[in-house]
């Protein structure tokens, strides 16, 4: 579900009492997860930029001004997060970490019906072509695509314009066009 | 694509995504009319989508939701134990807010100089700090540094996890290759095997309160997952407990144990081979 959804229409008050950081994790903790999934493409980096959005909202708490609701904070503090991240060195590592390791979700998972497993190799699929795409490109596409954010919003959680939105959003239509041709022709669609 | 055709992207984007105007419909549907090329485009753009939309997320367990908090509270307080230079620089600046102006201002002129010297030494120290990487400036303000790995240390650590992970592994080698139906509890078999288990159980605990830095995240990940399967082993029946064997060799497969330790080992191996950063010398080692 995506973020936007998952919250409160209205501004949040000034909160900066710590009491209150803890019912904030629990409310964002799942679609912010899902956020830093889809933007890094492994459970052991969804887990540490999520941590990190958290731990920079609580820094920055006290600081909000509670114009913008709190989704869009969390959002653009996310992708600044994801952007500037210097995840380079250990990704390789992780990526083969979680491709065999049991990540929390498949820990306890049980045995998968084919169906299943149809959707768990599409799912890695899709994933290995989100890696080909730039970070920014990256971000653009979550944020529009799965995240469901309206243009005007992607671009104030990526501190871009509209007309530079759109462009990452090609690019990035195009590059999973290429990296999932087999796709399409396995699936006898357009190709 | 022709040259002419990159002037329809965003609108072609704006299709894509659901944003596209009755205005921008029109000039790009007379467009698509006109161009073979685009109109494949486009079209193999949208089955695209439609399959990156049937991605389905994968959704953590309630096991690991229920400890996130915790896990993010670690963290914080980790974090929060070692500042970072720039919040004790920021600490270190804040200083001057605290001192009372007024009271500054009717002191004697060798006050202003005492100060004025005091604030030279004190910048030599902070670009010192900050150039040399000390963490054990006395420069007041500046928060108690903790303790610095010296080199030596952090050697002896490295080869202690190294060891860990070596004994670990041969141990569950031992256990998964084990057959079942052949082998029984010999001198050298069952027991010596939990002994080992207990050992490295200790080791465990040792080993997640030293190696605390977050490049030392999957590290402490492989020891979490290895310290169940230890336990299982050194909770065993004393007599020959099949059942139970079978289980902790289906756990070390499920769990992926053996390949994990590989890729660390890999991990640290390769991290090894990268060209020595600037060694951190504690002033106060008599080992350099």
């Amino acid at each position: 579900m995506p973020l936007a959804e998952t919250l409160v229409a209205e501004p949040i008050q000034r909160r900066s009492e710590p009491s209150t950081f803890p019912a904030l994790v629990e409310q964002y903790k799942r679609p912010l997860y899902a956020l830093a999934y889809d933007l890094t493409g492994n459970h052991h980096d969804a887990e540490d930029l999520s941590q990190e959005v958290f731990i920079k909202a609580y820094r920055g708490m006290a600081d909000f001004r509670g114009e913008a609701q709190v989704y869009s904070w969390l959002y653009r503090i996310a992708v600044n997060t994801f952007l500037n991240k210097r995840r380079k060195k250990a990704l390789r590592f992780r990526q083969l970490w979680d491709d065999f390791s049991q990540a929390p979700h498949d820990a306890e998972r049980q045995p998968q019906t084919d169906q299943q497993a149809e959707a768990d190799v599409m799912r890695r699929h899709v994933e290995t072509a989100l890696q080909k795409l730039s970070p920014r490109e990256r971000s653009a596409f979550v944020l529009r695509h799965y995240q469901d954010l309206s243009l005007r919003e992607v671009a104030d959680a990526m501190d871009v314009a509209e007309g530079t939105v759109k462009s990452l959003l090609f690019r990035a239509a195009k590059k999973l066009r290429t990296a999932l041709a087999f796709y399409r022709e396995d699936l006898g669609l357009p190709s | 694509m022709k040259n002419d055709c990159q002037h329809y992207e965003a609108l072609i984007a704006d299709k894509l995504f659901g944003d596209l105007g009755p205005e921008g419909a029109q000039r790009l549907e007379t467009h698509l009319e006109a161009c073979p090329a685009c109109r494949a485009l486009v079209r193999e753009m949208e089955t695209t989508l439609q399959i990156t939309a049937a991605r389905t997320r994968p959704e953590p367990s309630p096991a690991y939701w229920g400890a996130y908090y915790e896990r993010l509270d670690a963290r914080m307080r980790r974090e929060e134990r070692r500042p970072d230079r720039a919040s004790r620089l920021a600490d270190w600046l804040r200083v001057p807010e605290r001192l009372n102006f007024s009271a500054l201002m009717l002191a004697p002129r060798w006050a202003y100089q005492l100060s004025g010297t005091v604030a030279l030494l004190a910048i030599g120290v902070l670009i010192g700090w900050l150039l040399f990487g000390s963490a054990s400036t006395d420069a007041p303000g500046i928060a108690e540094a903790p303790p610095v790995e010296t080199p030596v240390q952090a050697a002896s650590l490295e080869a202690r996890a190294d060891r860990y992970l070596e004994r670990s592994k041969v141990l569950l080698l031992g256990l998964v290759n084990m057959d079942p139906n052949e082998q029984g509890p010999g001198p050298l078999g069952l027991a010596s095997q939990q002994e080992v288990a207990r050992e490295l159980i200790d080791e465990s605990n040792a080993l997640k309160t030293t190696l605390t830095g977050d490049d030392e995240r999957l590290m402490r990940a492989l020891i979490e997952d290895l310290e169940v399967i230890l336990l299982q082993i050194a909770n065993l029946e004393a007599g020959y407990d099949l059942p139970a064997i079978e289980m902790v060799q289906r756990g070390v497969d499920r769990r992926a144990i053996l390949l994990k330790i590989n890729l660390t080992e890999m991990r640290r191996s390769d991290a090894a081979l990268q060209p020595a950063s600037v060694p951190v010398i504690h002033p106060d080692s008599s080992t350099f």
